[in-house]
């Protein structure tokens, strides 16, 4: 019965903040099955891990550590990842039908998913609103670390986004 | 751009996630899923392993006990203390195994952890083959060879030459099953570990 009523307060909990992991799934998957599969894994591993939450942190950072915990472990099954050239190939056909800012946010989307798995953690945590100190609490780098890191993964999305 | 451009861009056109959005139900099933986690399936056929070696202890046992012949007993008894050497490889690699998992700490000290884990699992892995191995060899032959000759292969293991083929097909044998233990580890885990190993130097870098 304790179980039963722990899985349900997960539940309501996951219910309520699956917009982070389905963020996370979206850059870290790359087709609808890739998504699915992940966020299966993510799920079950919050599961797994609910019992050694204590409250100490944000659920979010909390969800986000173990969420990219997982996408990042590469422990699960191996994903189909699309070649860079297919995916710039199929955003540039999504950019020319679409309006400047939506084009923009297509050239992010692009440049992000260029990035390496480690990086995109870092920018997608900045992007969901987080500040350097949380980003460190999720990432275990210092304050710093994380400033220099952040300045490098700007300038890398810039030069991107030109190209 | 600057950063605080970029997550202006992000915040008003990133999509929303309403229609991928699951129900409680749905959220219910999801959990009810098998996990696709390359260590649950190594931890389930593990665990099959070991079952099946603790059969086999118990059917060897049985004919340790009962045998109406005493060279099917001996045969038997090195069948017995081979499941218990494979039995207990088996049961603390279960528990090597246990430890193998993600935890909700923070990303580098719960990925350098699992690469320490794994790595450990891993020599613990190819150790213990080295060790079981050529027993298993050895106990084969000697076994095999009692009984498709009887007392001759006795007079056999008399001989030095016979002893230093015996020895000699034993460590050719290590020397290749070593090797192949070797690349089927790196076979299924190389790729994973030098994927956490970058992941750890990405981590570090300044």
């Amino acid at each position: 019965m304790d179980s039963d009523r722990s899985q349900n307060v997960f539940v309501q909990l996951l219910a309520s903040h699956q917009g982070l992991v389905h963020k996370l799934c979206r850059c870290y998957a790359h087709n609808a099955d890739d998504r699915k599969d992940l966020f299966q894994e993510i799920s079950l591993n919050l599961w797994k891990a609910f019992p050694t939450f204590r409250g100490e942190s944000k659920i979010t950072t909390w969800m986000y550590r173990v969420a990219l915990n997982t996408a990042i472990s590469g422990l699960r099954k191996s994903t189909s990842k699309i070649p860079t050239s297919e995916l710039a190939e199929r955003h540039h056909h999504m950019a020319e039908e679409e309006t400047n800012t939506e084009e923009q946010f297509q050239q992010l989307n692009q440049a992000i998913q260029k990035l390496s798995e480690v990086d995109r953690a870092f920018i997608l945590l900045y992007l969901d609103g987080m500040d350097y100190e949380e980003i460190s609490i999720v990432m275990g780098t210092t304050v710093n670390n994380t400033r220099v890191k952040m300045s490098r993964i700007r300038d890398r999305i810039n030069q991107l986004m030109e190209h | 751009m600057e950063l605080n451009d970029l997550k202006r861009i992000w915040q008003q056109e990133a999509q929303p996630v309403g229609n991928q959005k699951l129900s409680g139900e749905e959220l219910q099933t999801v959990l009810r899923h098998k996990t696709g986690d390359l260590l649950a399936s190594l931890r389930r056929s593990l665990l099959f392993e070991y079952l099946f070696t603790i059969a086999c202890f118990a059917v060897a046992l049985w004919f340790v006990v009962f045998a109406p012949r005493t060279d099917m007993r001996v045969l038997a008894a090195f069948a017995v203390l081979m499941c218990v050497f494979f039995g207990w490889y088996y049961h603390n690699q279960l528990k090597l195994l246990r430890k193998v998992q993600l935890y909700s700490g923070d990303v580098k000290s719960e990925i350098t952890a699992l690469h320490s884990r794994l790595s450990m699992y891993l020599k613990y892995y190819q150790n213990t083959y080295r060790i079981l191995v050529p027993i298993s060899f050895m106990a084969g032959m000697v076994v095999g060879g009692g009984f498709a000759v009887g007392d001759t292969f006795i007079k056999l293991l008399q001989r030095p030459l016979i002893v230093a083929g015996l020895v000699a097909l034993t460590l050719l044998f290590i020397f290749i099953s070593d090797k192949v233990i070797a690349w089927y580890l790196h076979k299924l885990y190389g790729r994973h570990m030098s994927r956490l190993q970058d992941v750890m130097n990405q981590l570090d870098e300044g």
